[in-house]
């Protein structure tokens, strides 16, 4: 039983106006084994609450903790927050010419396992995995996410995501630029994933499309770098209904 | 032999010679350089062992060759070599003008071999001299490795000459002791239907500069003029590039990839293509990419493609220097990779493909290694 709890979190980053606070004050807990939707506009915030949770150097935590199973997330180098069991599946996967799909994993799973797969195994174990995310094996030899399509990029996401077996995985707006097969894929081994390693999942999203195929224990809306309500399922429809009017309007005054 | 003066003037005809410039084996053509030409104007000439003044040789170039069955070689001395060598600089005229003794390779006409041949150069302490000859006769196919080690300061040019429907691998390795010194003029000659492919690979030494230039004796010739370099904790590697287009319907490639990293590391690609008014159907890609890999380094690429005629196939270049990517560090580390073997991925990733054609097995190994070597020092 694994825990992520994220309390009071202060994001800043630097901008050509100077410094512009992003997320004022968040809290969440997220649990081994279920799944958090995180719903919000467009520039509530929520891709750098993915981003600031997993390290990146851009953004400034001026105050808040975030902890997994009690060990402090922030005090931790990019790396070392993977080896502790986070995951970030990325909204734009970044492209890295020359290295090979198969070269990248393998250098992740050595450093996640700590030692190296044994290779006939892994490979094995690869184009199984590849096989469920629907990937065609000759992916394996082509450059991380360079050429790959909008679709092959959450896959190939997706893909790290059930080799890696995290504690508690971030998925930020996975389901942005699926068509609705792809959708349904990438939806299966989110939940595959769940059941599998019991992974705990915060699902960011900005529609509730996806909701239909992963079902999320707790809905939370996020608006202006907070969480402002939190539910069930019954609040996704509801956004789903109205959008987000009720809520901005509730923190204009903020 | 001709007077001074006589030799000069045809000289200055010579199509050896960009427009502006002149070609010349008499050193005293060139003056002396001061760092302000434009020719000169990034090498470090502190550091050059005064190659650029009136450094005398102290000792010869000792060439150790591993040659493939039939390829023929042999040592001689100035008398014994015949050379249309018009060197276009100081330093090469001076090279030019101070070597004893050549190293000439014959590949037979007709003789097609996929064996190596190695040449190694240890350049010993101290300053020497060299010319290197390098003959494929008609019809001949072969893959030529010229490698340089050591640790002392070299002049060293080398001519190519790809004779009718050749097919010619030549490899030049830079890879000296960090206080090494090479200064070298190659020049190709590229005639009908003949191929070069080349390959320069600068990894190690204080100062390397180097300057390859190509042309055309024959029409439907091609040349490719390919490099690597990585130049880390103050190293200074130049390439300057000349590609002649003098003929029709030839075809260049020419495409380096470099990385600098640490304080006062520098490199510099000056490609310069030259498509003469009778170079009809001349096709030609030039094109550098640099990798920045922290904020003490520096890259200079400077493309030049002058055009004299309307009627190309193809001409284009273009230069791209970037600085190592914080989203892709970032990336792979979030994927639990520590940051020196996700910088490691990075930079190898950057230099990947660069060796593909160069598909000998044994090549690609040793190349591979030396990059490898080289990436890894570089974390140091």
């Amino acid at each position: 039983m694994s825990e992520l709890v994220i309390k009071d979190l202060h994001v800043t980053v630097e901008t050509d106006d100077g410094t512009k606070e992003i997320l004022r004050g968040v809290d969440l807990t997220i649990t081994s084994g279920q799944t958090h939707a995180i719903m919000g506009p467009n520039g509530s915030g929520k891709s750098t609450l993915a981003y600031a949770v997993a390290g990146h150097p851009k953004y400034t935590i001026p105050s808040g903790s975030v902890t997994l199973d009690g060990a402090d997330v922030l005090d931790m180098s990019v790396d070392e927050r993977a080896k502790a069991g986070l995951f970030l599946a990325m909204q734009y996967p970044v492209e890295i010419p020359g290295v090979s799909v198969s070269n990248f994993l393998r250098s992740s799973l050595t450093a996640l396992r700590g030692e190296a797969p044994k290779l006939r195994e892994w490979i094995k174990e690869m184009n199984e995995a590849m096989k469920e995310i629907g990937m065609d094996p000759t992916f394996s030899e082509r450059n991380v996410n360079e050429g790959f399509s909008g679709g092959e990029k959450k896959r190939h996401e997706i893909l790290q995501l059930e080799l890696m077996k995290p504690k508690i995985a971030i998925l930020d707006e996975t389901d942005s630029g699926l068509d609705v097969d792809a959708l349904r894929i990438v939806s299966e081994g989110i939940n595959r994933t769940v059941e599998r390693n019991n992974t705990g999942v915060l699902l960011i999203t900005h529609y509730t499309r996806i909701l239909r195929y992963v079902k999320p224990d707790k809905v939370s809306v996020f608006v202006d770098g907070r969480v402002v309500a939190t539910g069930g399922q019954e609040l996704a429809e509801e956004l789903e209904a109205n959008g987000y009017v009720k809520f901005s309007k509730a923190t204009a005054g903020a | 032999m001709s007077s001074a003066l006589q030799e000069k003037e045809i000289l200055f005809k010579s199509t050896d010679a960009r427009p502006d410039r002149i070609a010349s084996s008499n050193p005293d053509d060139f003056l002396v350089p001061n760092g302000r030409e434009e020719e000169w104007r990034y090498t470090p000439l502190k550091r050059v062992g005064n190659l650029h003044n009136d450094a005398k040789a102290e000792q010869d170039i000792n060439y150790e060759i591993v040659a493939a069955s039939g390829i023929t070689h042999s040592i001689l001395s100035r008398d014994e070599v015949k050379t249309k060598f018009l060197a276009t600089d100081r330093i090469s005229s001076r090279t030019q003008s101070l070597w004893n003794k050549a190293l000439v390779i014959d590949i037979p006409q007709e003789l097609e071999t996929k064996d190596l041949t190695w040449i190694k150069i240890d350049i010993k302490s101290g300053v020497q001299y060299g010319h290197i000859i390098i003959n494929a006769k008609a019809h001949s196919k072969a893959t030529i490795i010229l490698e340089h080690v050591g640790e002392g300061i070299a002049g060293i040019n080398c001519e190519i000459i790809a004779d009718v429907n050749s097919s010619i691998d030549f490899i030049t390795v830079y890879d000296l002791a960090r206080k090494g010194v090479i200064v070298s003029e190659h020049q190709f000659v590229i005639n009908k239907d003949a191929n070069i492919r080349s390959l320069v690979v600068q990894l190690g030494g204080d100062v390397v500069r180097y300057v390859p230039r190509a042309k055309f004796s024959g029409n439907h010739g091609a040349v490719e003029l390919l490099g690597v370099f990585l130049a880390t904790n103050g190293q200074f590697f130049e390439n300057r590039v000349f590609v002649d287009h003098n003929m029709k319907d030839c075809k260049s490639n020419v495409l380096y990839r470099g990385g600098a990293q640490g304080e006062g590391s520098h490199t510099v690609w000056v490609g310069d293509v030259l498509i003469r008014k009778i170079a009809t159907g001349t096709n030609t890609y030039e094109m550098n990419r640099n990798l920045l890999l922290d904020d003490g380094a520096r890259a200079d690429s400077v493309p030049n493609l002058e055009i004299e005629t309307g009627e190309v196939e193809k001409a284009g270049h273009a230069s791209v220097t970037g600085r190592l990517d914080d989203d892709q560090l970032f990336y792979l580390m979030s994927r639990g990779i520590d940051e020196p073997t996700a910088r490691q991925l990075v930079i190898e990733g950057f230099f990947s493909g660069i060796f593909g054609e160069f598909t000998h097995p044994e090549l690609k190994e040793r190349l591979n290694e030396r990059l490898n070597a080289a990436i890894e020092r570089s974390h140091k």
